[in-house]
């Protein structure tokens, strides 16, 4: 109990120092762009409001959702399948590869002058985003799969797609598993960039237009929603990770 | 005449590269008269793009500028990192106080900094650097530590025997044999610092390709933009690569990542 009290006041110390330090400072020298924190939380209640979530927090979360979800079980199936046939794989890998080596924020205006400004081009987005990291991460780690477990597979008679199923991706889930953690902040950059450039829906867009209208402290209350955001999002995946695959988890030690 | 198995390997890759290419080029024919619409152009028109865009000198200034940034913010941004992964994992305390002050910054995406970086110090190439230094450090800071902590008992009791000083420990004892953890953090890093510069270019206009590539986007010169993002593809596959041979030929004892 001590040793969790003195954890917390640890953790919440810089925290809590930077804090006050800004607002004192602030209040002998001001600065436009980084208002106190009080300005700051003052900005907070007078945002959030049922409307503002509904106009601009569910949208994104819309887009984020939806674009995950799609793209990670695209990158599933078709990494499974690659990682399974070596011919696919062969022939398919070097371009998924070159694919995933463009930067997630070029394939955006890309995106938007196929498929113009909407929805739409925000999903696809998140998923083009997601697709390819989720597909490489699952095609190495099924490739991987040990040879008692491939040599298991012959024995049960399962065939390849059974076994791909009932072995292989199950042996690789903790692979599979940092894969999708690692995209949950490639979903996150690539929702907020797509929101930015132009679609004027979203906590992006809402960032992009408090500071073309120099509402400095309403862009910092969209900067602190973001982070909120993908700290809740890590948060809940190193839950599911640790519930999934305790042992891999536990093995690797990898503690963020 | 038979072939030498080295020379087969590379007739096989040869192949196999064609094939790829093959399949890949009739997938975007597929999708261009699916889609047909000036937008998504035909494979043939961008390659004449591509090749117009590298015989163009500006085009070579701005993949200098690039590189530059890309370079430049890496170097600030892993030296941050080595300093803090260093400091968090040697001090405990210190680790305490900073760790959840650094996994709340490493959760924002980067380029919500970039609004508040053009509102202070304007949209200049700084402003890419000051973000990539930002980003690789954050990225690198949690393997040199991790690499840190798992620098083996014997080397430290070893530096306990001979009473080295902090300073030759952290230089003799864990930089070496963090190496091993922290070269896959600068494979990925490089990648993301790219992307960053690339990113800053997007949606703020600093100089480089991803302002150019914006550029073409807002002019709607859709072959320009396809070249562009080939050229993003092949310099970010470049960059991969790179690293992965200085890591494969540095550290040759530990299995790839």
């Amino acid at each position: 109990m001590k040793k969790k009290v003195n954890s917390i006041f640890w953790t919440l110390l810089l925290p809590s120092f930077i804090l006050i330090f800004w607002e004192i400072v602030s209040g002998f020298k001001p600065n436009p762009f980084f208002p106190p924190p009080s300005r700051i939380a003052g900005a907070i209640q007078e945002v959030i409001s049922i409307e503002w979530i509904l106009s601009s927090v569910k949208p994104s979360f819309i887009v984020l959702f939806v674009g995950y979800f799609v793209g990670a079980i695209l990158g599933l199936v078709i990494g499974s399948l690659l990682g399974e046939f070596v011919k696919m794989r062969i022939v398919f890998l070097p371009i998924c590869n070159f694919i995933r080596s463009i930067p997630s924020v070029a394939k955006v205006p890309l995106i938007l002058s196929i498929m113009g400004l909407g929805l739409s081009t925000r999903i696809s987005t998140v998923v083009i985003a997601v697709l390819f990291p989720v597909l490489m991460s699952t095609v190495r780690a099924i490739a991987a799969t040990r040879n008692e477990l491939l040599d298991l597979n012959r024995t049960l008679k399962f065939g390849r797609i059974r076994g791909l199923v009932s072995i292989r991706v199950p042996a690789a889930i903790g692979e599979i598993l940092t894969g999708l953690h690692a995209s949950v902040q490639v979903a996150v950059l690539a929702m907020i960039v797509s929101e930015m450039l132009g679609s004027g829906v979203g906590i992006g867009a809402f960032i992009i237009q408090s500071q073309s209208t120099f509402r400095i402290a309403n862009m910092w209350v969209g900067v602190f929603i973001v982070g909120l955001i993908g700290l809740a999002l890590n948060y809940l995946f190193m839950k599911i990770e640790r519930k999934v695959a305790p042992w891999y988890f536990k093995s690797k030690g990898l503690i963020a | 005449m038979k072939l030498l198995p080295v020379q087969r390997k590379f007739v096989n890759i040869g192949q196999n590269y064609a094939l790829t290419f093959g399949i890949t080029a009739a997938l975007w024919e597929c999708a261009a008269l699916t889609v047909n619409s000036r937008s998504f152009p035909h494979l043939n028109s961008v390659l004449l793009d591509l090749l117009n865009l590298i015989k163009n000198i500006d085009f070579w200034k701005s993949l200098i500028v690039t590189f530059n940034l890309t370079i430049i913010g890496f170097v600030i941004g892993a030296l941050f990192a080595f300093a803090l992964g260093l400091a968090t994992a040697l001090n405990k305390r210190l680790n305490l106080l900073l760790s959840s002050s650094i996994n709340f910054l490493r959760s924002i995406p980067s380029v919500v900094f970039l609004p508040l970086l053009v509102a202070s110090i304007g949209a200049s190439a700084r402003t890419a650097i000051i973000l990539t230094a930002l980003v690789v450090s954050l990225k690198l800071v949690i393997f040199v530590s991790r690499g840190v902590l798992e620098t083996e008992m014997e080397h430290i009791e070893f530096a306990k025997i001979y009473h080295l000083s902090t300073f030759s420990k952290i230089c003799n004892i864990y930089i070496p044999s963090l190496f091993s953890v922290v070269s896959t953090g600068f494979r990925l890093s490089a990648s993301r610092a790219f992307g960053t510069v690339i990113a800053s270019g997007i949606i703020i206009g600093t100089p480089g390709l991803g302002r150019d590539l914006l550029f073409a986007e807002s002019n709607a010169e859709y072959e320009r933009v396809f070249s562009y993002v080939i050229i993003l593809g092949i310099v970010g596959t470049l960059i991969y690569a790179t690293f992965n041979v200085i890591e494969r030929q540095f550290i040759h004892w530990r299995v790839n990542i």
